[in-house]
């Protein structure tokens, strides 16, 4: 029987698309910066749920890194290290929960 | 929020099999430094501003070679730009830093070996396998990793010490195949083991003033080669398509420069290679043979 597999996403090239804007990747990297762009896409796959961790993890994570260099959080350098660690804490956090579904999944086998 | 997460984990962690994150860690790769600091960000107080920066685009880094590189490697082969820059911000290693590191991965290694375990098992268990936090320090820095192969050659790491011509090369392969692999695939895109063949095919190819049949040292370094570009470890490592792409390139070099190892190299090397190889190379091994018997 053929696995099916549900994303938030309709399109491969769609998630290859934020992958490019996210890293800024080949010869045709855009002049402009579009992380914004790939973060806010992300949210919103989010909202549609089946969002693999790793990518919400970037997108937390550069949403963090992008809040810094814009010189975000009001000026409040508190709010920009809130932002990072609640970014990195679900990062390496969810890191480990796939890593445990996988070895589960082995198990199960 | 952060402390909702990791309570959650914990109740997870105690129905689970406990397993210890840093091990966790580990066996993903991920630098134990991340758990470190996910700990203080959780438990005490908020990490510095430069710490978290920092951090945050390694874990952008970690999570393109565990993620998004897979998703698709063909078209963008090369480590995406956006990554280049922030690598000042991490220290470069220095010789010191590396070579402590892995003399005392051979050490643990050694006794590993000696207590028996079982060499197909190794990856699944434990330890000295899993590669140093300093190891990914290197990724995508050719001075750094140039420096890795400088430590692994010339501190006599991959090739022993005392070390007599015709000695088997049997040990000192069973003692770093599987690190030489990791490390292989780990840093795939930044070209470890081009680095690496470069430097075996430099040693070889240059002429010394000793008698080059009792060069005990490129004998080591021919024994290397061949392993690499011959060995079943080799063929079925994740890395079989790189050892391929510098088939040609090895085969090239020790024709252009035919000595008694070379030409012995690029036999082995031509040997193994399949038919499409075979067929574009015969010529130039030819060449290479009657060029080395007149000299």
């Amino acid at each position: 029987m053929p696995q099916y597999k549900i994303t938030p996403w309709k399109y491969t090239h769609e998630l290859l698309q934020v992958r490019r804007e996210i890293y800024r990747l080949g010869e045709a990297a855009p002049p402009v910066d579009l992380r914004r762009n790939a973060v806010d896409k992300i949210a919103a796959w989010k909202m549609r749920g089946h969002t693999p961790h790793a990518v919400e993890s970037t997108a937390l994570l550069v949403d963090a890194i992008l809040l810094h260099e814009g010189g975000g959080g009001g000026g409040s350098q508190l709010s920009v290290r809130a932002a990072y660690s609640a970014a990195f804490c679900r990062y390496v956090v969810e890191a480990m929960q796939d890593l445990h579904a996988e070895l589960d999944a082995d198990t199960h086998d | 929020m952060t402390s909702f997460v990791t309570g959650f984990c914990d109740i997870e962690q105690k129905t689970m099999k406990k397993v210890p994150m840093v091990e966790m860690a580990r066996s993903i790769d991920m630098p134990a430094s991340f758990v470190e600091l996910r700990h203080e960000a959780t438990h005490e107080e908020l990490p510095s501003l430069q710490r978290l920066a920092r951090n945050a685009k390694l874990g952008v880094e970690w999570l393109w070679h565990h993620y998004w590189f897979k998703l698709d490697p063909v078209p963008d082969l090369n480590t995406p730009r956006v990554l280049q820059p922030e690598r000042k911000a991490v220290p470069m290693p220095t010789y010191t830093e590396l070579r402590d590191v892995l003399r005392s991965f051979v050490t643990r290694r050694k006794a590993e070996i000696r207590s028996g375990v079982d060499l197909n098992e190794i990856s699944h268990t434990e330890s000295s396998i899993t590669l140093p936090e300093i190891v990914n320090r290197c990724m995508g820095r050719n001075e750094a990793l140039t420096l890795l192969t400088a430590i692994l050659l010339e501190e006599r790491m991959l090739i022993p010490a005392k070390r007599n011509p015709g000695d088997s090369m049997q040990g000192a392969i069973t003692l770093w195949n599987e690190l030489l692999t990791r490390i292989a695939i780990y840093q795939r895109n930044s070209g470890f083991l081009r680095i690496l063949v470069e430097r075996f095919m430099f040693i070889i190819t240059t002429t010394t003033a000793l008698d080059v049949t009792l060069d005990a040292f490129k004998e080591a370094v021919h024994a290397w080669v061949i392993e690499i570009f011959s060995s079943e470890w080799w063929r079925h490592s994740e890395v079989v398509e790189t050892v391929e792409g510098l088939r040609g390139y090895a085969f090239n070099e020790c024709i252009m420069a035919p000595n008694y190892w070379s030409i012995k190299v690029a036999k082995k090397i031509y040997k193994h290679g399949d038919n499409d190889f075979k067929v574009r190379w015969r010529p130039l091994l030819e060449l290479g043979e009657l060029q080395f018997s007149r000299s």
